[in-house]
This record gives C-alpha cells, sequence and structure tokens, in this order.
C-alpha cells in the first residue's frame, strides 16, 4: 500500500512539473513583448514557442542567458552548414562561430534568418569597400544578389566563389561571349577575371581598370599565333625582375608556361601592378596555410594585408623571402626600436643557432598568442631560451 | 652522500637522459638526434643552407650555402672540413651532385645556370638549359647512371638530360596545381611530390606513372620527400617545421620534430635526405645548419 501511494506521489510531482514547465514556456511573452520575435521568417523554435531550446530561463554563463556560446548552439541542429575538410576557405564570420554577423535568431524580414532586409546589405555590413557605384554594374551586384556567384559559408573555391568562375561566367552569358569572344565556344573559355570586374567597372563590358600597355596597344606585341608566352617574354621589358627571381627563394611557380601571369593579369586589372586580386588574395591562393596561421592569434601584425611591405615578392635569398634580413625589414617602420631593444645585429649571436641575432630571433611577424607578436612568453619562457641562469 | 642526495642525483639524470633522447623521438619516432653539419667558428654560420649532398667514395658531406655563394664540406662523422667557392665564381648556389668523374653539378640560381664545376681541371661551364626551345629553371637535381634529372620550377615537370645535357623526356603531373616540389630515385622509380595536392606520384624510368599515393595526414607546406629502404615516405614540411612519415598506402605512421631554434629543432626546413649510412639528413635552413639524425 505505501508502495502504490509513493508512487502516485512521484505520478503527481512529475505531472505537476511539467504543467509549470510547459507554462514557463509560455511565460516568456509575458515580459518579453512577443512582436519583437514575429516576422516574414520565424526561427522554428521561436515560432514553436522552444525559447528554452536556445536560453535558460534562469542562469547561464553566456550573454543573453544562452545554453552554449552562439555558435554550438547554431550547430545542434544547422550541423551541416559547414564541413571539416578544409578549414580555410571558410567564410570568416562562419569560422569565428560569429553566425549573428548575418543571421537575426528570431526572426526576420528577409529569407533565411538574414539580419538585413536585402542579402547584399547584410554582406556589406563588413565588405564595405565593396560598396561602390559603377558606370557599368554586374547585374546581381547591384541587386545585392551576392549568393548569385558566391557561397555564404564555405566553397571549396577562390572567393568563396559557387564553382570555378568560368563555368559561373558561361551560366549567364553564354550568349555574349559567342558575339564578343572569337573562337567560342569552340575554344574553351578561361580565365574571365583577368579582363573583366566581376561587380562592375567605369568600362564598357565591365573592363578592369589599368590596362596592360603592349596588350591595349597590340596583341601581337606577346602573343605569336597560338603559341603560349612563356616567361622570359615578360622579361623583355621587365628585366629587373628577372633579378629578383634568380634568388635563392623565388616565385617561379609550377605547371605554367609563365610563372608571372600566376599572380598578375597580362592583359587588364584594377591594381597599378596588375595583380590578379587585392595582393593579400593573390598571396592566399597558395599560402593559406600562413593565414590560417595567425588570422585567429591574439596578437597580429596590423599591416599584413600587403604583404609586400615585408616580401620581396618576385624573390630573395633572405628567409621567408623577405626583402631584407630581420632587421633591415622591420626597421622599415619600427625605425627607432634599435635604440631601447635587445641587442641585435653585428655580433650578437643567438647561442641556439649561433645565427646573427634580429628582431625575428625573438618576434614571429605575422602574429601569436604573445604581446607584441613574441614568439614565446615575454615573461620567462622566451628570455630563458638563451639565458638559461636566469 | 645520503641516501636522499642519491635519489635526487638519480632523478636529475634519469630526467636529462630523457630530455635528451626526446628531442628527435617523440611521438613513437625511432630517430635520434646524432649531430649538426655546422660551422664551428660563432658568427660564421652557413645562411639560408638549401641542399645537402654525399659523396659516399670520399665519406664526405657538401652544402650549398647560397647566401654566401659558397658550398661547406664535412667528414662523415659531421667534423667540419672547408669552405669553397670554386675560384669565386660560385652565385647563388641551390642542388648539387658529384659524378663519377669527380666533377660537381651545381643548379646556380643567381645566373639559371647548371654549372659544371671541374676542380681538376681548374674549369667552370654555366649552362643555360633549354626544353623544346624555351629556357627551364633548375631547381632539384639528381644524377642517375649517364642521365641528370632536373626539376623544372616553371613547369614543375622533372626532366631527363644526358650527360651532353641533350633534354631526352619529362615526367609530368598535369594535373597537379603547381607540378613537382622535390624528387627523388630510389628503386629504378622516381618519386615525385606535388606539394597543394599532397600526394606522392611514383613514376618508372619508362616516365609512366605507376602509382599516386595520397597523403593522409595533417601537411601544410611540404617542401622535400625521402624514401627509405622498407619503401616508408618522409615528408619535410617547411611550416610545420616536422617531419610526417607516411606508409604506401598514405597512412601517416608518426610524425616528428617541432618548431624552434633550439638543438633538434627546426625553422623554415629545406632539404631531406637519407645518407648511404641510414641516416636521415635535415637541411634546417633557418637555423644555419644540417640535423642528422639516426635510429
Amino acid at each position: 500500500m505505501k508502495m502504490i501511494r509513493l508512487i502516485c506521489y512521484i505520478s503527481l510531482f512529475l505531472v505537476s512539473s511539467s504543467v509549470v514547465y510547459a507554462k514557463a514556456v509560455v511565460d516568456c511573452f509575458q515580459c518579453h513583448e512577443k512582436s519583437a520575435f514575429q516576422g516574414k521568417v520565424v526561427h522554428v523554435p521561436v515560432a514553436k514557442g522552444q525559447c528554452i531550446s536556445c536560453h535558460n530561463p534562469h542562469v547561464a554563463r553566456f550573454e543573453g542567458l544562452l545554453q552554449k556560446q552562439t555558435s554550438e548552439l547554431c550547430n545542434m541542429c544547422h550541423d551541416k552548414v559547414i564541413s571539416q575538410e578544409d578549414q580555410t576557405k571558410i567564410h570568416k564570420p562562419v569560422r569565428e562561430g560569429n553566425c549573428l554577423a548575418c543571421h537575426a535568431p528570431h526572426a526576420s524580414s528577409a529569407k533565411g534568418l538574414l539580419s538585413e532586409k536585402h542579402q547584399g546589405e547584410s554582406c556589406y555590413n563588413c565588405h564595405v569597400d565593396l560598396v561602390k557605384k559603377y558606370e557599368y554594374p554586374h547585374e546581381p551586384y547591384s541587386k545585392g544578389h551576392c549568393n548569385a556567384c558566391h557561397q555564404p559559408h564555405q566553397s571549396d573555391q577562390y572567393q568563396l566563389l559557387v564553382v570555378v568562375p568560368e563555368k559561373l561566367c558561361e551560366k549567364c552569358h553564354a550568349e555574349d561571349l559567342s558575339r564578343s569572344h572569337k573562337g567560342y565556344p569552340g575554344k574553351k573559355l578561361r580565365a574571365c577575371l583577368t579582363c573583366h570586374s566581376p561587380h562592375g567597372s567605369n568600362k564598357q563590358g565591365m573592363i578592369r581598370d589599368f590596362l596592360h600597355a603592349p596588350y591595349e596597344e597590340d596583341c601581337s606585341n606577346c602573343h605569336d599565333g597560338d603559341t603560349e608566352v612563356g616567361t622570359e617574354k615578360c622579361f623583355e621589358c621587365h628585366d629587373e625582375v628577372r633579378t629578383e627571381l634568380y634568388g635563392s627563394l623565388n616565385h617561379m611557380i609550377g605547371n605554367v608556361i609563365n610563372s608571372c601571369v600566376v599572380c598578375h593579369s597580362p592583359h587588364a586589372s584594377d591594381d597599378p601592378k596588375f595583380f590578379r586580386n587585392k595582393q593579400a588574395q593573390v598571396c592566399r591562393s597558395c599560402h593559406n596555410d600562413t593565414f590560417a596561421g595567425y588570422v585567429d592569434k591574439l596578437y597580429s601584425h596590423p599591416a599584413t594585408e600587403s604583404c609586400g611591405d615585408c616580401h620581396a615578392v618576385h624573390g630573395s635569398s633572405q628567409m621567408a623571402m623577405l626583402k631584407g634580413d630581420g632587421i633591415q625589414v622591420c626597421s622599415i617602420c619600427h625605425k627607432t626600436q634599435g635604440d631601447f631593444t635587445h641587442p641585435v645585429g653585428e655580433g650578437i649571436y643567438d647561442p641556439r643557432n649561433g645565427l646573427q641575432m634580429s628582431c625575428v630571433t625573438c618576434h614571429y611577424p605575422h602574429g601569436t598568442d604573445y604581446k607584441y607578436n613574441l614568439k614565446l612568453s615575454g615573461e620567462k619562457d622566451l628570455c630563458v631560451q638563451c639565458h638559461m641562469g636566469y | 652522500m645520503t641516501p636522499k642526495n642519491k635519489f635526487k642525483v638519480c632523478l636529475i639524470l634519469f630526467f636529462y637522459v630523457l630530455g635528451i633522447g626526446s628531442i628527435a623521438n617523440a611521438g613513437g619516432s625511432p630517430w635520434t638526434w646524432l649531430f649538426s653539419l655546422k660551422m664551428v667558428k660563432v658568427g660564421d654560420q652557413m645562411m639560408m643552407p638549401t641542399a645537402v649532398y654525399v659523396d659516399e667514395e670520399k665519406e664526405r658531406y657538401y652544402v650549398t650555402d647560397p647566401i654566401r655563394s659558397s658550398l661547406h664540406s664535412f667528414e662523415k662523422n659531421g667534423t667540419y672540413l672547408n669552405t669553397f667557392n670554386p675560384y669565386n665564381k660560385l652565385l647563388v648556389p641551390y642542388d648539387l651532385v658529384r659524378d663519377d668523374e669527380g666533377i660537381f653539378w651545381i643548379v646556380e640560381r643567381g645566373r639559371n645556370s647548371f654549372s659544371k664545376i671541374d676542380l681538376k681541371a681548374k674549369e667552370i661551364v654555366t649552362n643555360s638549359l633549354e626544353r623544346d626551345g624555351k629556357k627551364i629553371f633548375p631547381d632539384r637535381i639528381a644524377l642517375n647512371g649517364n642521365n641528370f634529372y632536373i626539376l623544372d620550377k616553371v613547369s614543375g615537370d622533372i626532366l631527363e638530360y644526358d650527360h651532353s645535357l641533350k633534354f631526352s623526356g619529362s615526367f609530368q603531373c598535369k594535373e597537379c596545381q603547381n607540378g613537382f616540389v622535390d624528387f627523388v630515385i630510389k628503386d629504378h622509380s622516381i618519386w615525385a611530390l606535388d606539394k597543394p595536392g599532397k600526394k606522392v606520384l611514383r613514376f618508372n624510368q619508362n616516365r609512366e606513372l605507376e602509382r599516386t599515393i595520397l597523403l593522409k595526414g595533417p601537411l601544410s607546406f611540404p617542401v622535400a620527400l625521402e624514401i627509405d629502404k622498407s619503401g616508408l615516405i618522409y615528408i619535410l614540411d617547411s611550416h610545420q617545421a616536422n617531419i610526417s612519415v607516411f606508409d604506401q598506402s598514405g597512412v601517416l605512421k608518426y610524425d616528428f620534430l617541432a618548431k624552434g631554434h633550439n638543438l633538434g629543432r627546426l625553422y623554415y626546413p629545406k632539404d631531406l635526405l637519407l645518407d648511404p649510412w641510414g641516416r636521415l639528413c635535415v637541411v634546417d635552413s633557418g637555423n644555419g645548419r644540417v640535423e642528422v639524425f639516426s635510429r
């Protein structure tokens, strides 16, 4: 009898607590204005009143009484947004777990719970340099349809493109191409972006801003029929580059006829040095691991977007293809450091390898988790590498 | 000495031995640091060495020093012998081999030449190599029998030349993004490393591709490879500053070494060589030395 009574009490307790629990769900909107959680698109848990699937009603470690960090919380349901295979071609906010940079957590007037009404507006919140007015804009760009060409989360293509640029262009422009490009479609389409700007231009046909003089003058300046133009052809005008490329480390890059066109556009560019993209983007297309190595570090060099400030981008015989040794390069900007720094330079040798000490003996310029971009903690760990007696 | 002090001394010795041993063989590696090929005088170090070559007959190591435009020689036991720049004409030497007649063949980056240096005849001949009428940019080289195998940095192909430097064929990977970055000749096969594709391709001497091995491991910036007698593949990663060892299926067996400047640590290493005595030589460019490991 006692047992039956106990079971009844337990059942009663469970039923009553679930009633209280259900009531608590409904009760959120007694204090939180319900209209603030309404919109054309409502997040499924909000629509179902399941606030506690993300929030803890009483106490939490995370802002907004969230049960977990935002990205972890989102991944509980949206775990297929990114694959773990290539972490380097992931949109920065996704990699940082900052889902709310683009998405509203409760409701929105835009598809995909985007925080802005139009997709382009969401993108331009960060990509401020893209907000330009062109005389000849690309239609998807002017309408803010960024996802016509780009993936929002992850892609296996450069610049998070949906597919390789040529296939992407061909999707909409097959008809124009047969009018404006000799030999198309018999000749395979290649490297559209070497001449055309994908967002827009002030030149007709969205041709990029700067035209390479020999190209502007006459194709035969470089081309002889269908023969591929080799690196030596570029040296005919740019002989100074040859000397740099004859360094111990250089950017003679394989599997091409002409190494120059791996980074430079031979015809047109938006950059006066004819880079195919912003310099950092060009470098990143091969040196992803270098960028990934410092992008999330606590301390990183402020001007790491312009690789050519420190590196001789064609070639040099210095470590990491620097413009000079580890002192010469740093002192281009850090002119006064020599007055009060740890002794470096002539006659000062690193006891670990016998090499002359320089700034890069202790600092890793791209970025580290230690203050002043030190390789180890400046409190002790770095110093005792050499000063063991202390 | 009191038993307490004896215990302390034993403990210190134990950790010291453990520390020395763990310089290289952390993570299941059988390799132990043996010695460094480096200069004796402080301040006279090799600058950014790029390659090491072994003359088995003379039992000597030769190391290229592109910044000082010199070659350094060492004995089999690591003792420094000499630094020389033949007739002061060498310009940014990058890689070298020595043929049966004792003639050095050196890739001189400074003049894009595959130079012949005959010390006996006191002769230096520079050679600008071509393939189908186009100039090539020699990178890594190997000598097999009478033929030179030269990696062309622009095409990323391995090119075969006879002893009179006549081009006779190529080993290619058309689908590799940047071609090859290094190769070795072992067991009558050419093993070539595709850096971005993180794979090793094996060709037979008829230049036919026999096998592609995808390396299943966390590689970042692989720059050099070696193959040991049991067929294990050693990959030197310059940015991770370590060596990953894979089996013939591309499965990672173990990795060892780490970034740093202390003994047994690497900083932007550049080349790898298994010498005739079974030692693994790592050209540690950023630390100006060659680290030699044995097992």
